[in-house]
């Protein structure tokens, strides 16, 4: 177990916000009618405001890893309005993927497109291809149940179920309708240790899970989707809820979890993205940016907007 | 007085909410620091005197009713009132009020403020005197308090007060000292007891019996008519089974004169006082059902005797055209009533629930039928009794009794009818596997021919299931369940399940609209995290959404039930009567008769307060009954707050 990281971002020492209060950066909502850097206008931003294709700046060394999910020209509407534009990506399998930019950038809708979760919303409609270790997710013969199995997700806040906690963690598996007892408490002991959580519990897998605590209920989240052996994890700021040591816990799985499972994360922290992932994805306004390598993108981003995103300048 | 809150109540009260008292002032000053929030806004006293104005009605509609409902059965002192005019009697006081007397007599006012007269009960009944009588207490000349005075009450309701003057029985020297009676009362009570039970039970196997002789009679006559060829072997069947039935009628009515033979003899002779000159009475002792010496009665006596007759009245049958006796089987009409009611409106409207908000797209349809539910939750209650009784009694219970001819509907010839049972399965399940597609691959995007499949098959779907009724409605040959009793009607008249059922559609809205506001209150977010765990919509909705919306969707059904058992108007048209004593409750499983018609407190209690005679004299019954029936609703209520604490309990909604 590692130490809890230090969380300060240096552009919150600028702004003068005490770190203890706000640990994380949460950028403010862009405003789509105007460029929203006051301070530096951007050539790019502006031409996204107007609406412009723009090319997302894509660093060559992603293309050098194996893929696992394969986005192509994927758009997004909400009835009428479109949110994602356009977009092309693909995702490094046994890696931890992270999605940033500031709110309503899209980064939420596109990750919960991959497990199709969106069809749940009647009025959304899509474009492009995505695919799943190169079968395809969006084309109407495709078993979107079985589709979900392979994947699982973690949401912003935690949603244990009015269950137990024993009940909670080996769900994906009843639904699948095992029923042999020691398979299922095979499978809740490996995921809550992979959760770090099962000294926590082993003693109270009976008692009802919304009886613990926020951090330990998204841990449960965490065991829960990693309970029937999914190819792909998907995070969905899945620290944004939790004060800093359970986040600095949940940091620390994903450090134990890369390599047996990709990930793909969605985070506003930016130190959390430089951290924990292999590769980052800056979006905005429904495009992607710049894709690359966590460690080019923070320290030596080709485009300028990137730059002054990382260092706090816009967003 | 009683109702205020004791002082030590009232200064905890004060400590709690210290605006009340200004004398805890000094309490809060021992603690540490001082209170700040006193902030007193004008819209404070607004808000508070509306509350206290809506609780003060209904503290004194509770008070009143809690006073009267506890005092109904409360034994009241017997006074001896010699009037100014020779007259003599042994009254209750009911109650007494100021009047303004005639202006006949110019003295009147004479004494200051108005005078009092008083409302009093005569226990003399059918002896040529008024029960009740309001006298002016001007006109007494002397009242005492006889310590021997006795109030009688009779089977049929009658009370009578008297000096006991003599018990006589047979093979026994006649008691004369009233300390005596009383003790013998005691036991004599029991045996009496015991013998009418013995009677009555006698009596019921009796009529049961006659009543199996009457149905097996039926029975054969249409053995006999549909099956003439056999007419020697159903005759002989027929004569076998009457005979061995009229010899257990004739075995119990024998058993019957014995038990009216061994009728115990006890007289007792009171002296009454219906006016001018005290009377001798006497009573047979097999008409009485209490007596108690009212005047020497110490506290503890008196709630025994309330007791006792509250117990009369929870499980005795109404007497004497419902002004006397008991409710029990209004009660049990009532929970029954109740009970089925749940039974049917609560699958009903769960599953309509259940499509309305987890199954149905939102749109202009949906809204529609939403607010119609709305609105049908508020339709005059009367309504659904019309309905109930056009429908359900008439066509549905005139269809059961006696086929499709008994209520006018052609039946249709039986090819055309397989025909159109072949055509409807076709359809049905051709437009099932359409939709099965539909249903399977969620693309809701997609084509519009994509989509109009969907609603086709959906249409068709709905069409088949109507079309499904109507068939077995039209069932070729169906000649009716109870077509040797007709015209006499078995379910072609208001009945138990008619109620029950009437009762169902009645508070189905509310169930649907609170089943939907509990589901609604489930957070996307766990649907969310069920479907990414890839669950099904009908798995997420087993396992995560019923789960946690069932405190509030069974709060919404006991709120159902408790309206549904307060409930009267529709009721008195679909099966409610003023007097349906049997309960069959001591017969065979299931102990319901569905097609009975029964009785029930809500209309009990108008019957007893508004259509009997002597509604005075009934008084008492009146608030006794109400006071019953809020209870029961209460009890309800508070079952649904304990039933929702208790499943807070055990899935705490958040954490």
């Amino acid at each position: 177990m590692a130490v809890p990281h230090h969380r300060t971002t240096p552009s919150s020492r600028e702004e003068g916000v005490p770190p203890e209060t706000t640990p994380f950066v949460e950028p403010p909502p862009p405003e789509t009618s105007r460029p929203t850097v006051p301070a530096a206008p951007s050539h790019r931003l502006l031409r996204i405001s107007q609406g412009d294709e723009i090319p997302a700046e894509i660093h060559q060394s992603v293309g050098e890893a194996t893929p696992i999910l394969k986005i192509e020209n994927f758009s997004l509407w909400y009835g009428r309005q479109q949110v994602l534009f356009n977009i092309s990506m693909p995702f490094a399998k046994g890696k931890v993927s992270a999605l940033i930019g500031p709110s309503g950038c899209g980064k939420s809708t596109l990750l919960r497109s991959m497990n199709r979760l969106n069809d749940l919303i009647p009025s959304v409609r899509v474009s492009g291809t995505m695919t799943l270790a190169d079968e395809p997710i969006y084309r109407s013969s495709v078993d979107v149940i079985a589709l979900r199995k392979r994947m699982g997700m973690v949401f912003q806040k935690p949603n244990p179920f009015p269950m137990s906690i024993f009940e909670n963690v080996v769900y994906p598996l009843r639904i699948d309708g095992e029923r042999n007892r020691s398979r299922l408490e095979e499978a809740c002991e490996r995921s809550l240790r992979a959760a770090a959580l099962w000294e926590d519990v082993k003693d109270r897998l009976r008692k009802n899970a919304l009886r613990l605590s926020g951090g330990e209920q998204q841990r449960l989240c965490l065991a829960r989707a990693i309970a029937s052996q999914p190819e792909i994890l998907l995070l969905d700021e899945p620290c944004s809820s939790l004060d800093p040591i359970a986040t600095g816990k949940i940091e620390d799985l994903l450090q134990d979890l890369t390599g047996s499972y990709t990930v793909i994360l969605v985070t506003h922290n930016m130190q959390q993205a430089a951290r924990a992932s292999h590769f980052t994805a800056l979006m905005y306004a429904g495009r992607l940016l710049e894709y690359g390598r966590t460690s080019d993108l923070f320290t030596n981003p080709h485009l300028k907007e990137t730059n002054d995103y990382v260092t706090g300048r816009f967003g | 007085m009683r109702l205020l809150p004791s002082l030590t109540r009232w200064s905890r009260l004060s400590s709690r909410f210290p605006a009340l008292d200004a004398s805890s002032n000094k309490e809060s000053s021992s603690e540490q620091g001082r209170i700040v929030s006193l902030t007193v806004e004008p819209m404070r006293w607004l808000t508070g005197g509306a509350l206290i104005g809506a609780l003060t009605l209904l503290l004194i509609f509770l008070g009143l009713l809690l006073w009267e409902g506890a005092m109904a059965f409360w034994p009241r002192k017997l006074y001896l009132i010699q009037t100014t005019d020779q007259q003599a009697w042994l009254v209750e006081l009911v109650r007494e009020e100021t009047f303004t007397p005639l202006r006949t007599k110019p003295d009147s006012h004479s004494e200051g403020g108005l005078p009092l007269r008083q409302l009093l009960y005569l226990g003399a009944p059918g002896m040529g005197v008024q029960p009740l009588r309001w006298v002016p207490t001007a006109a007494y000349q002397e009242v005492k308090l006889p310590k021997a005075a006795l109030s009688v009450e009779l089977i049929s309701g009658e009370r009578f007060h008297g000096i006991p003057l003599a018990l006589s029985e047979e093979e026994r020297p006649p008691l004369t000292r009233p300390a005596d009676i009383i003790a013998r009362w005691q036991q004599l009570r029991t045996e009496l007891d015991a013998w009418r039970n013995w009677k009555a039970s006698t009596r019921r196997e009796l009529s049961r019996l006659s009543e199996r002789l009457e149905q097996a009679q039926k029975e054969h006559r249409k053995a006999l008519r549909l099956r003439p060829q056999d007419a020697f072997g159903i005759n002989r069947e027929w004569d076998l089974q009457r005979q061995a039935l009229e010899k257990s009628i004739q075995s119990a009515q024998q058993q019957l004169n014995e038990i009216l033979a061994q009728q115990p003899t006890v007289r007792l002779t009171l002296q009454v006082f219906p006016g001018p000159k005290p009377e001798q009475y006497t009573i047979d002792g097999i008409d009485l059902i209490r007596l108690y010496p009212a005047n020497q009665l110490s506290a503890l006596d008196r709630i025994g005797v309330v007791l006792d007759r509250w117990f009369s009245f929870l499980t005795e049958q109404p007497r004497a055209a419902n002004s006397a006796g008991g409710v029990m089987p209004a009660l049990w009409g009532t929970i029954v009533m109740t009970l089925l009611m749940s039974v049917i409106a609560a699958p009903f409207g769960l599953i309509t629930a259940l499509h309305l908000r987890e199954y149905a797209r939102p749109g202009a349809l949906l809204l529609l039928v939403r607010i119609s539910l709305r609105n049908l939750a508020g339709v005059p209650s009367i309504v659904y009794g019309v309905f109930g009784l056009g429908f359900f009694c008439y066509v549905l219970g005139g269809y059961l009794d006696g086929g499709a001819d008994a209520v006018g509907w052609a039946p249709w010839p039986a090819k055309t009818w397989w025909l159109a049972v072949a055509l409807t399965a076709f359809c049905g399940t051709g437009a099932f596997l359409l939709g099965l597609r539909q249903f399977a691959g969620i693309d809701p995007q997609g084509p519009l021919l994509y989509r109009l499949r969907g609603m086709l098959s959906l249409t068709l779907w709905a069409i088949c299931l109507v079309f499904f009724v109507v068939l077995i409605a039209t069932i070729p040959g169906f000649q009716g369940l109870y077509r040797s009793n007709l015209p006499e009607p078995t379910f072609g008249t208001g009945g138990l399940l008619w109620a029950s059922i009437t009762m169902a559609l009645l508070t189905l809205p509310v169930v649907v609209v609170s089943t939907e506001e509990a589901l609604a209150s489930v957070p996307f977010s766990l649907r969310e995290g069920s479907y990414a765990c890839g669950a099904s919509q009908w798995q997420t909705i087993r396992r995560v959404v019923l789960p946690r919306a069932l405190p509030g969707m069974l709060t919404g059904l006991v709120l159902a039930m408790a309206r549904a058992a307060g409930e009267v108007a529709p009721l008195m048209l679909v099966g409610t009567v003023k007097l349906a004593p049997e309960v069959p409750w001591k017969e065979r499983f299931p102990f319901v008769r569905l097609e009975d018609q029964f009785m029930h407190l809500g209309y009990h209690l108008f019957d007893v307060g508004f259509q009997s005679q002597n509604g005075e004299l009934s008084r008492s019954l009146v608030f006794a009954t109400a006071l019953l029936l809020v209870a029961i609703v209460f009890v309800l209520n508070l079952s649904a707050v304990w039933l929702r604490a208790w499943l807070r309990h055990q899935y705490p909604l958040s954490a």
